[in-house]
């Protein structure tokens, strides 16, 4: 994934202001943000459901701008807070069309069903209406339906807020070493064992991209304090060898 | 087309579901009251014939302007709550959603409008005797094709605007461009191209020289109208934030 000089304001905040940024395949980042609306801002822009004012950004060398067939879609997936399914479909309901519009034959519809009421533990509440089920079955829902079509971009924005930790953590544990996830998060630190990598947006602009052990070496928490802590830091020592130079 | 029927599968449970479905078709279907309860003795035996389908075109016209509004907040919700975004995540284009919508609304019109007609007719009595019924039923199709009109009009404003704002606009304008129409002395908005020509001819049917013709030619230019806006909103909805 590759963004460059994204611009968006909401509003009077301007929330991207010439955003550049790397993804590399296969990584697990986590986004947090100053303000903090500009990380799922992000992630609406590069679901194709915001847009943005200026800049553009790539995945896999395709733009959106060349997107004839649908191809750009169909390799990203966008998971919203609250699912954004009708509440009154059931998980089945949604599964189903979720896996009919993948593009998937009543075979594979089957299987990938079947795979995902185990893995999210949808069996009990298979028919009923998702409203019914309160928003951690939603959320559950909502993941196991972005998980259909088997998207090389994962874009998860708050996912699973009202799943219990150890159950969350599972859950966003997401099998696939080539498939990248992107997490936008208002609380870092309940991402810890989910995500490798670190990124903060700051004025809009990208002021941090390390891996998380890097908090660990300087001994500092994976929470907004310690990701600003850090970005100070490396600004600091980048400033430093600028002079020393 | 799978993408399409998927859309309209959905819009449509969800008006079922959200009792859109049926308080549009009930409005709909009270349309035909006025004639009913307006129709009584008179002297004048023309004034017998048309004074029935004058209160039916005016509370049909009235109708489809809710229609339109209705049609304007929903699409607008759609976009607003993110049930819209939803499917847009899924491949699903955004012209589909547009077209799924009219589509859902298109089979409440139709759900609505023809049991009106049936009623309106049968309020009628003796009178529908001097009345062409094919006349009445090419007027009535014609209308219809008005209210696909402004249902597609509703969603191009549900597509640009908020949920009120989109609701008001349309359901106001299309109420302004319609309803006079049917009622008397504004020629201007009696005849095609005016959009409520065929809610004119509905409302004076045993004086019009030439109904159906009038009624096709208004329907048809709906049809067109209707179809141009529905690229709007579709264009519309293409550059929106879901």
């Amino acid at each position: 994934m590759v963004v460059s000089g994204l611009q968006r304001s909401v509003g009077r905040h301007r929330l991207l202001a010439g955003l550049d940024m790397r993804v590399p395949v296969g990584a697990r980042l986590l986004i947090v943000s100053e303000p903090d609306g500009a990380a799922s801002l992000l992630l609406g822009i590069l679901a194709g459901l915001v847009r943005q004012r200026r800049g553009r950004f790539e995945l896999a060398g395709l733009s959106r701008a060349d997107d004839r067939s649908g191809g750009w879609r169909r390799r990203v997936a966008y998971l919203p807070p609250d699912g954004g399914f009708y509440p009154w479909m059931s998980p089945m309901e949604v599964l189903e069309l979720s896996a009919r519009l993948a593009g998937h034959d009543r075979l594979e519809r089957v299987r990938r069903i079947d795979d995902a009421v185990e893995r999210y533990g949808l069996g009990a509440e298979l028919r009923r209406p998702v409203s019914r089920g309160g928003p951690a079955l939603a959320q559950r829902v909502g993941l196991a339906a972005a998980l259909m079509g088997d998207p090389e971009v994962l874009l998860l924005d708050e996912p699973l807020r009202a799943v219990e930790r150890p159950e969350r953590v599972r859950l966003l544990r997401i099998p696939g070493p080539r498939r990248t996830v992107l997490l936008a998060s208002r609380y870092p630190a309940s991402e810890d064992g989910i995500v490798d990598d670190v990124a903060l947006i700051r004025d809009g602009r990208l002021a941090l991209q390390v891996p998380r052990a890097q908090l660990t070496e300087h001994d500092l928490p994976l929470s907004m304090r310690g990701i600003g802590a850090l970005a100070e830091l490396r600004k600091a020592g980048v400033q430093l060898a600028a002079a020393s130079a | 087309m799978t993408r399409f029927l998927a859309v309209a599968g959905l819009a449509l449970r969800e008006l079922w579901i959200s009792f859109r479905l049926l308080l549009l078709v009930a409005l709909f279907l009270l349309t035909a009251l006025p004639a009913s309860l307006l129709r009584g003795p008179s002297d004048d035996p023309l004034a017998a014939v048309t004074a029935p389908l004058q209160p039916f075109a005016i509370a049909l016209s009235a109708a489809i302007s809710v229609a339109a509004g209705v049609a304007a907040g929903t699409l607008a919700t759609e976009r607003r709550r993110g049930t819209a975004g939803w499917l847009a995540g899924r491949a699903v284009p955004r012209s589909s959603i547009v077209v799924g919508w009219f589509a859902a609304f298109a089979v409440v019109l139709l759900l609505g409008i023809i049991p009106a007609a049936g009623l309106a007719w049968l309020t009628l009595g003796p009178a529908s005797e001097t009345i062409d019924p094919v006349a009445f039923a090419v007027t009535v199709a014609s209308a219809a094709a008005v209210g696909l009109a402004a249902v597609a009009a509703g969603l191009l404003f549900g597509a640009w605007l908020g949920v009120r704002p989109g609701m008001v606009l349309s359901g106001v304008l299309a109420a302004a461009v319609l309803v006079p129409a049917a009622a008397p002395g504004i020629a201007a908005l009696a005849a095609a191209p005016a959009p409520g020509a065929p809610f004119a001819l509905l409302a004076d049917l045993a004086d019009a020289s030439r109904p159906i013709g009038d009624s096709v030619l208004a329907g048809g230019l709906a049809l067109a109208g209707g179809a141009g806006l529905l690229i709007l909103a579709s264009a519309l909805m293409s550059r929106a934030d879901l």
